[in-house]
C-alpha cells in the first residue's frame, strides 16, 4: 500500500486540536461560585457516565471521520508486485533541462548552472541514461538519451548562452516527450533555470507534467539582483529643423531594488561615442533620457545606445538602424513655352519643395534637355517624345524608377497613345485635347473624384473621416482614359472616367493622373489635399516603406526584400533576382539561408550584415525588454504547479495506463463513503444531544 | 398562581435589579409598596380596619349595612361611614442570611432580594398597622427584633434588615427551633430563605414554627441562574457555604441538575400544603409584587 500525496498526511495533525483545545480549556477552566453542590451531587453518577460516553463516542465518529477524509486524500493505492527478473534491468532516464536565456548571464549563474548539470551527470548510474536540453525561448536538444556520458558532459561544456527570454512551458513540453519516449524505468526531469518570474507565460498555465515523471529543480537565481538597461526606445524625426535633426528618447530601467546613481549612458553612432549622459535610476524605477543626434549625412547608420551596468551586460546595448534620408530628387519635365503666367509646375514645387517637411526636391526641366536619371519623374503634361525618349523612360521605370504621367489640357490623345500607350496599357479616348465641360469656368459643369480606393496605398492616409476630402475638389476638364489589363485604377470621377491609373511595369511603377497638376483643368492646388496627395504619389512611386529601426531576438528577417529597399533608397536600381545575398550575424558569423526561403531567424543581439554583390544593409536586433527583468520566481511552487498530482507516484519500474492508475486507487471512494458516514451518524447524534438540551 | 398574571403595569417599577440603585431600605420598602397599591385602586382587600375615619356620601352600589342611621336621622342624608385599619396581628420576618443566600448572577444576590422583599412586607404590614418584628439566621439566629405596632419600630425593624450581612452556614432546624421560642404570640410568619439545606431539617424547622400556631408563608428565594443552570464552559464549581470543589461540564448534567432540583422544589410545596403552610417559589428577576400578593392573600385569608 503506498500513497499518491503522502504529504497529506500532515492534515491528519488536525484531528487533535479538538482533542488539545479540550485539554488546555479543561487546564485553565474557571471557578464558579455556586451556592450549593447539593443537587449536583444528587445526579446520579449513571447520568454522567452516559453524557461522556455520548461526548466521547461523538468526538471519536468527528476524528475518525476527519482521518478518513484525510487518509482518502492521501490517495493509497496498491502496488503492482514488480516481476523480479525485471528489476535488475531499470534504469533512470535523466532529462536535463537547461536554461540558457539571456538572463543567466547574471553574474555567475550561467557557471553554477553548468556545474549544476555536469553534477546530475556525476551522480548517475552506469546503467542511466542521459538527455541534455538547452532552452530559451526555443528548445534545443543537445544530446538524445544516451549512456555516452563524457559525450553529454562534452556538450555542456560546449553550450554557449543566448539572447534570447525564457519560455518554460515549451521546454517542459520538449523534456516530457524526451523522457516519454525513454519507455520504461524512472524518469526524472532536472530543470536547472534562475527560474524568472517572466518565463512563465499566461498560455502555459495549465501544463502538467504527464504521470510517472518526476521533476527536480536546481535554482540559480535569486531574490537579490540589480540590472539597467534601455527601453521604451523611440526614434523620431524632428519636423521643425532643417538639417533632419533625430531625436531618440529611451528610458533607464532599473531592476532590483537597489537606486543606481550616476548611471553613464552612451549613444554610439557608426562606432564612435557621440554624446554621454548621466543618470539616477531608483530600485525598481526608470528613468528617461533624450539625445539629439547631430546631421547625419544621407544613408543608413547603426546607432547604439549603451548603459554602463556591470552585473547583467549583455543588455546594456540597444542598437538600432537609424535612416538619414536626405532629400529624393524629383524631375518635373515640363514644357518651357506654357505661354501663361506661371509653369504648369508651378503648383507641384510650391507644394512639395518645403524644406522641412518634404523629403523630395523637385526640379524642372525640359523634354529636349531631359536627361533620364534619379528615381522619380513627373511627366507634367507634354508630348510623350520621341521614340527613343519613351524608350529612356521605359528603361528607366523597369529598373525600378518612378513616373508620374500629367494629362492636362496640353494632352493630345494621338500623341499620347502613340507614345506612352505603346508600353503601358492606358489609351486616350477621342481626339485632341480633352474638351473643357465648363466654358469660361461657369462652375456649373464639371466632375468630382469620388470613387477613390481608399485601401490604396496612395488613399489610405486619407481613410480616416476629417482627415483629408477630395470631393471637395472641381475638375472642369479631364482626359478620358480607358484602361487595359495589368492597370488599376485607385481613383475615378463621378462619371465612371479613370481619374488615377497605376501600372506596375517591372520594378518600377507609372501613374497616370488624368487631369492637370495645376489650376488650370481643376480646383485641386487650391485644396487642402493636394500637397498631401502628391507626396503620396511620390511615395508610393518610389516604393517607399517605413524601415524598423531594430528587430527583437526571435523574429525574422527577409534579407533580399531588405536589400532591394536598400537598392531602391541607394538609387542602385534593383536587385537581380539570381544575385547571392550573405547574411552575417554580430559576430560575423556567416548565416546560411535556407533554399526557397528568404526569412532569416535573428537570435543574437547586435547588427545582422546583409551583403551582394551591388549593395549592403544591415539589420539591428535587440533583447525582448522582459527578459531583463530578473525577478526570482518561487522555483518549489512553479515547478510544484508543473507536476502531476501523479508524478512521483510510480517511480520505479511501471507506468500504468490510466485506467490501471484509477482501479488502483479506487480505495479513496470507498474510504470517503466511510467518512460520510461517519460525519452523518455524528450529526444524528449531536442533533439528538441538541434537541434533548433545547427540550430542557 | 392565576391571580399574579393580572397584575396591573406598575409593577415594571418594581424591578429588583432596578430597586438596588435606592440606597434606603425604607425608600425602596415605601416605593414597592405605595406602587403596588396604586394598582390596587379597585382592590376589594382594603375596608377591614374597625377605627372611623369620615363620613361620605352614599352612592348607588355601596353596602347600605354601612350607612350611619344616627346620622340620617339628623341630616335626613344617607352617610357612609369610612374605617381605618387596625390589628392586633403581629408579622414576623425570618431572612436566611446563610453564606449560600449571598449569590446574584444579574445584578442582584437572594440576600438583597430578600432584604427588599422584608422590608417591603414590613413596610406594607405596618400600614395595616399589624405589629412587625424581625429575625435573621444562618446557623443560629442573628438578629431578632421583637414585633411591635409602634409607630416608630418600623424604622427599627428596617434598620435591622439592613443590618443584615451574610453569615456562615445554615442550620435550619436549630435556627427555627429558637425562633419559635421566641414567638410568644401567634401571627403571621413569613419566611424568607432558599431552603439550601437538608429538605428533612427544612420542613422540621417550619413544622416547629407552624405548629406553634402561626400562619407561616415560605418564600423560596433563587437565582434564575440556579433554576435553569445555563452555563457554557467546563468549570470548577465551589459552594459558598462548605467550600467544596467539583469539575462540572454543564452540558452533562443540566437536564439532571434541573430535574432533581424540581422534584426538591415540588416536594417542599407538597410537605407545605400538608402542613397548611404557603410555599411561594420567586427567582430574584421576578417583581416583588409577586411577593406582595402572596402575603395580601394569606393575610386576608386570616381575617
Amino acid at each position: 500500500m503506498s500513497f499518491v500525496n503522502p504529504w497529506f498526511l500532515i492534515g491528519a495533525l488536525a484531528a487533535g486540536i479538538p482533542i488539545l483545545l479540550h485539554l488546555i480549556k479543561r487546564a485553565h477552566a474557571r471557578r464558579i461560585e455556586f451556592p450549593t453542590l447539593a443537587f449536583l451531587r444528587r445526579i446520579s453518577k449513571k447520568t454522567i457516565r452516559y453524557q461522556k460516553l455520548r461526548h466521547l463516542l461523538l468526538l471519536l465518529l468527528r476524528v475518525l471521520a476527519f482521518l478518513l477524509i484525510v487518509f482518502a486524500f492521501m490517495r493509497p493505492y496498491r502496488e503492482k508486485a514488480a516481476p523480479v527478473a525485471a528489476v535488475g534491468k531499470l534504469t533512470t532516464a535523466h532529462i536535463i533541462v537547461l536554461d540558457n536565456s539571456l538572463s543567466m548571464g547574471y553574474q555567475d549563474r550561467w557557471a553554477r548552472a553548468k556545474k549544476a548539470a555536469t553534477d546530475i551527470i556525476g551522480r548517475s548510474s552506469p546503467d542511466d541514461k542521459v538527455a541534455v536540453l538547452q532552452f530559451s525561448d526555443r528548445t534545443v536538444a543537445s544530446t538524445q538519451l544516451t549512456n555516452d556520458f563524457s559525450d553529454a558532459l562534452d556538450r555542456i561544456e560546449s553550450m554557449e548562452l543566448s539572447d534570447r527570454s525564457t519560455r518554460y512551458g515549451q521546454a517542459l513540453r520538449a523534456a516530457e516527450k524526451v523522457a516519454l519516449d525513454a519507455g520504461t524505468g524512472k524518469r526524472i526531469i532536472h530543470l536547472i533555470s534562475d527560474f524568472q518570474k517572466n518565463g512563465w507565460m499566461a498560455e502555459d498555465r495549465d501544463f502538467r507534467l504527464s504521470a510517472g515523471i518526476e521533476l527536480q529543480h536546481v535554482d540559480v537565481g535569486s531574490d537579490d539582483f540589480s540590472n539597467l538597461t534601455i527601453r521604451d526606445v523611440h526614434v523620431s524625426e524632428s519636423d521643425q529643423s532643417a538639417d533632419n535633426e533625430i531625436r531618440i528618447k529611451a528610458s533607464v530601467a532599473n531592476f532590483g531594488n537597489i537606486d543606481r546613481k550616476n548611471i553613464q549612458v552612451a549613444l554610439l553612432v557608426d562606432g564612435r561615442s557621440v554624446a554621454e549622459k548621466r543618470v539616477d535610476v531608483a530600485g525598481g524605477g526608470s528613468q528617461g533620457i533624450e539625445f539629439q543626434l547631430p546631421g547625419l549625412i544621407s544613408g543608413t547608420h547603426p546607432v547604439i545606445l549603451e548603459v554602463d551596468d556591470p552585473y547583467l551586460t549583455r543588455d546594456n546595448k540597444f542598437y538600432m538602424a537609424i535612416e538619414a534620408r536626405g532629400k529624393t530628387p524629383v524631375l518635373v519635365v515640363e514644357s518651357n513655352d506654357a505661354g501663361g503666367p506661371r509653369s504648369s509646375g508651378f503648383f507641384l514645387l510650391k507644394a512639395l519643395n518645403v524644406d522641412a517637411l518634404s523629403p523630395y526636391k523637385l526640379t524642372e526641366a525640359s523634354p529636349q534637355s531631359l536627361t533620364v536619371s534619379g528615381r522619380l519623374i513627373i511627366w507634367n503634361d507634354v508630348p510623350g517624345g520621341t521614340a527613343a525618349m519613351q524608350k529612356k523612360l521605359q528603361d528607366f521605370v523597369k529598373g525600378g524608377g518612378g513616373l508620374a504621367v500629367v494629362l492636362g489640357g496640353a494632352a493630345q490623345s494621338a500623341d499620347f497613345n502613340r507614345s506612352f500607350g505603346s508600353w503601358l496599357p492606358v489609351r486616350i479616348d477621342g481626339s485632341g485635347a480633352p474638351e473643357s465641360l465648363s466654358k469660361g469656368r461657369s462652375f456649373d459643369s464639371y466632375v468630382l473624384m469620388t470613387d477613390i480606393r481608399t485601401d490604396h496605398p496612395i488613399f489610405q492616409p486619407f481613410s480616416r473621416p476629417h482627415s483629408g476630402s477630395f470631393s471637395s475638389a472641381r475638375f472642369f476638364r479631364h482626359a478620358r482614359i480607358s484602361v487595359g489589363a495589368g492597370a488599376e485604377v485607385p481613383a475615378r470621377f463621378d462619371n465612371g472616367d479613370p481619374a488615377l491609373v497605376a501600372i506596375h511595369v517591372d520594378k518600377g511603377r507609372v501613374l497616370v493622373f488624368a487631369s492637370s497638376a495645376d489650376d488650370s483643368s481643376n480646383d485641386l492646388p487650391l485644396k487642402a489635399v493636394y500637397a498631401p496627395f502628391w507626396q503620396q504619389v511620390l511615395r508610393y512611386l518610389e516604393n517607399f516603406q517605413e524601415r524598423r529601426h531594430w528587430l527583437d531576438v526571435g523574429e525574422t528577417m527577409a534579407p533580399k526584400k531588405l536589400l532591394l529597399g536598400a537598392a531602391l533608397r541607394q538609387a542602385k536600381g534593383s536587385l537581380d533576382a539570381d544575385e547571392s545575398v550573405v547574411v552575417l550575424d554580430p559576430q560575423k558569423q556567416r548565416i546560411s539561408i535556407a533554399p526557397g526561403s528568404d526569412d532569416v531567424a535573428v537570435d543574437k543581439t547586435g547588427f545582422y550584415e546583409i551583403r551582394s554583390m551591388s549593395v549592403n544593409s544591415f539589420v539591428a536586433v535587440n533583447a525582448a525588454a522582459r527578459e531583463s527583468d530578473l525577478t526570482h520566481g518561487n522555483a518549489e511552487e512553479m515547478t510544484a504547479g508543473w507536476m502531476s498530482s501523479e508524478s512521483s507516484v510510480f517511480p520505479q519500474n511501471e507506468h500504468p495506463t490510466a485506467e490501471e492508475q484509477d482501479h488502483r486507487q479506487r480505495l479513496w471512494a470507498l474510504l470517503l463513503i466511510a467518512a460520510a458516514l461517519f460525519l452523518i451518524s455524528e450529526l444524528a447524534l449531536s442533533n439528538h444531544g441538541l434537541r434533548s438540551r433545547k427540550e430542557a | 398562581m392565576n391571580q399574579f398574571q393580572s397584575v396591573p403595569p406598575t409593577t415594571r417599577f418594581l424591578d429588583p435589579v432596578a430597586l438596588t440603585r435606592i440606597a434606603s431600605l425604607e425608600l425602596i420598602a415605601r416605593t414597592v409598596v405605595e406602587g403596588f397599591i396604586s394598582g390596587l385602586h379597585r382592590s376589594p382587600h382594603l375596608g377591614f380596619s374597625v377605627n372611623f375615619a369620615e363620613y361620605n356620601p352614599y352612592r348607588p352600589g355601596d353596602d347600605i349595612r354601612r350607612i350611619d342611621w344616627k346620622v340620617y336621622a339628623r341630616t335626613d342624608r344617607f352617610f357612609i361611614k369610612e374605617y381605618e385599619g387596625e390589628t392586633n396581628t403581629s408579622i414576623h420576618l425570618i431572612l436566611d442570611c446563610s453564606r449560600s443566600m449571598f449569590y446574584g448572577a444579574h445584578g442582584i444576590t437572594k440576600l438583597e432580594y430578600g432584604q427588599f422583599l422584608a422590608a417591603s412586607l414590613g413596610y406594607f404590614a405596618f400600614k395595616q398597622r399589624d405589629a412587625v418584628g424581625f429575625i435573621s439566621y444562618d446557623e443560629d439566629v442573628v438578629q431578632y427584633v421583637p414585633a411591635r405596632g409602634s409607630v416608630g419600630h418600623l424604622n427599627t425593624v428596617l434598620h435591622a434588615i439592613e443590618e443584615t450581612h451574610p453569615g456562615e452556614k445554615t442550620d435550619f432546624v436549630k435556627s427555627l427551633v429558637r425562633v419559635s421560642e421566641r414567638l410568644r404570640r401567634r401571627g403571621l410568619v413569613v419566611v424568607i430563605s432558599d431552603l439550601y439545606d437538608e429538605p428533612l431539617n427544612v420542613m422540621n424547622g417550619l413544622r416547629h414554627l407552624a405548629f406553634r400556631g402561626n400562619d407561616v408563608i415560605v418564600f423560596q428565594i433563587l437565582d434564575p441562574v440556579e433554576l435553569r443552570f445555563d452555563f457554557r464552559d467546563a468549570a470548577q464549581f465551589v459552594d459558598m457555604e462548605t467550600r467544596t470543589e467539583m469539575h462540572v461540564i454543564p452540558d452533562f448534567i443540566r437536564q439532571e441538575y434541573r430535574r432533581v432540583l424540581q422534584n426538591q422544589i415540588s416536594e417542599y410545596e407538597k410537605e407545605c400544603r400538608k402542613d397548611r403552610m404557603d410555599f411561594c417559589l420567586i427567582d430574584t428577576s421576578q417583581p416583588l409584587d409577586r411577593a406582595l400578593f402572596s402575603y395580601l392573600v394569606r393575610r386576608e385569608q386570616l381575617y
